[in-house]
């Protein structure tokens, strides 16, 4: 009995430690995937449950991260996926600003936010990526599944839509 | 990096005290989750490996079965042993005993048979030569078996 509870007793704090670590850091980037917290906060629990309950970091636990911020993009990238299929989810994301930015009034002002929380997916998490995430290119595209080539494309594009938005909205 | 990728990586900076934040709650909850999942995972691996292991070993065994059952053709088979064979042989083997029928495991068909079936086409020597060809293996029979 006390050989059981030991072990529980040390896994747990393991597996909770490692989600103190990474979750801030996850929840920021859901949250830039998404614009919602709710869905960010879900989205994180979703990737942790799955990187650690695979036993996949126990090979490189140095690349629990990287996992993490992978299975975080894919997740979102196939929750999307679901929602183009009811055919709703371009539409809601466009009519739509996301309830965390209603909150608050600095939020809704901020153009260039809400340039980027209208880009399509891929654009904006490439844009999370080498901007915010500070990934090298190849790290990016490993993330996104994509060459590089493919993640400069969908960078130029998203910083051409800004561009433009945000052009468009200082006229 | 030119101005608008400055401006974007300080709106991103801007908005990340919006991300939601966890407390020790969600942490045991997705701690709680995790276990779950890992320990579904690691009975899910052991019943696929179980099942795997079953297969080979019934299909190891299977092979090994049929291995060893051409063995099994080198004994006479129950038409050889029961059913006498009628015709034109009872005439060729002169001298058998038994009413001329033929013993199981003693006497090879095969020659005998074709000749015999030849012979009747007319393509072989008459049943004279013949006889005298094969007359003494069937004396070496005869003595055999007396």
């Amino acid at each position: 009995m006390r050989a059981t509870v030991t072990s529980d007793d040390t896994i747990t704090p393991r597996l909770e430690d490692l989600y103190v670590r990474h979750a801030p850091a996850a929840s920021r980037l859901a949250y830039f995937l998404t614009g919602d917290r709710e869905e960010a906060r879900d989205l994180v629990q979703e990737a942790f449950v799955r990187v650690a309950g695979r036993f996949r970091y126990l090979r490189q636990p140095d690349e629990f991260d990287a996992y993490l911020r992978r299975t975080i993009v894919n997740l979102h990238a196939s929750r999307l996926r679901r929602l183009r299929a009811e055919r709703s989810s371009l539409a809601r994301e466009a009519a739509l600003p996301a309830p965390a930015a209603l909150e608050e009034d600095h939020v809704v002002r901020d153009e260039m936010w809400h340039a980027i929380i209208g880009l399509p997916p891929r654009q904006r998490a490439a844009i999370v990526l080498r901007y915010y995430e500070d990934l090298s290119e190849r790290q990016a595209a490993e993330v996104l599944h994509c060459s590089v080539g493919a993640l400069n494309q969908l960078v130029v594009r998203a910083t051409a839509s800004l561009r433009d938005r945000i052009g468009e909205e200082a006229r | 990096m030119n101005d608008l990728e400055r401006e974007i990586r300080d709106t991103l900076r801007r908005h990340e005290h919006d991300a939601p934040t966890f407390d020790a709650s969600d942490a045991r909850r997705a701690a709680g989750r995790t276990r779950r999942r890992q320990i579904l995972n690691v009975a899910g691996v052991g019943v696929g490996t179980l099942v795997v292991a079953v297969a080979l070993v019934a299909s190891l065994g299977g092979l090994v079965r049929a291995d060893r059952s051409p063995i099994v053709l080198d004994t006479p088979s129950p038409s050889q042993t029961s059913a006498p064979t009628p015709g034109p042989i009872d005439r060729v083997v002169h001298g058998w005993p038994d009413g001329g029928r033929n013993p199981a495991g003693v006497y090879s068909w095969g020659a005998l048979l074709v000749q015999d079936a030849s012979h009747l086409a007319g393509r072989l020597p008459r049943e004279e030569d013949r006889h005298v060809k094969n007359s003494g293996h069937a004396q070496r029979i005869q003595a055999g078996l007396g």
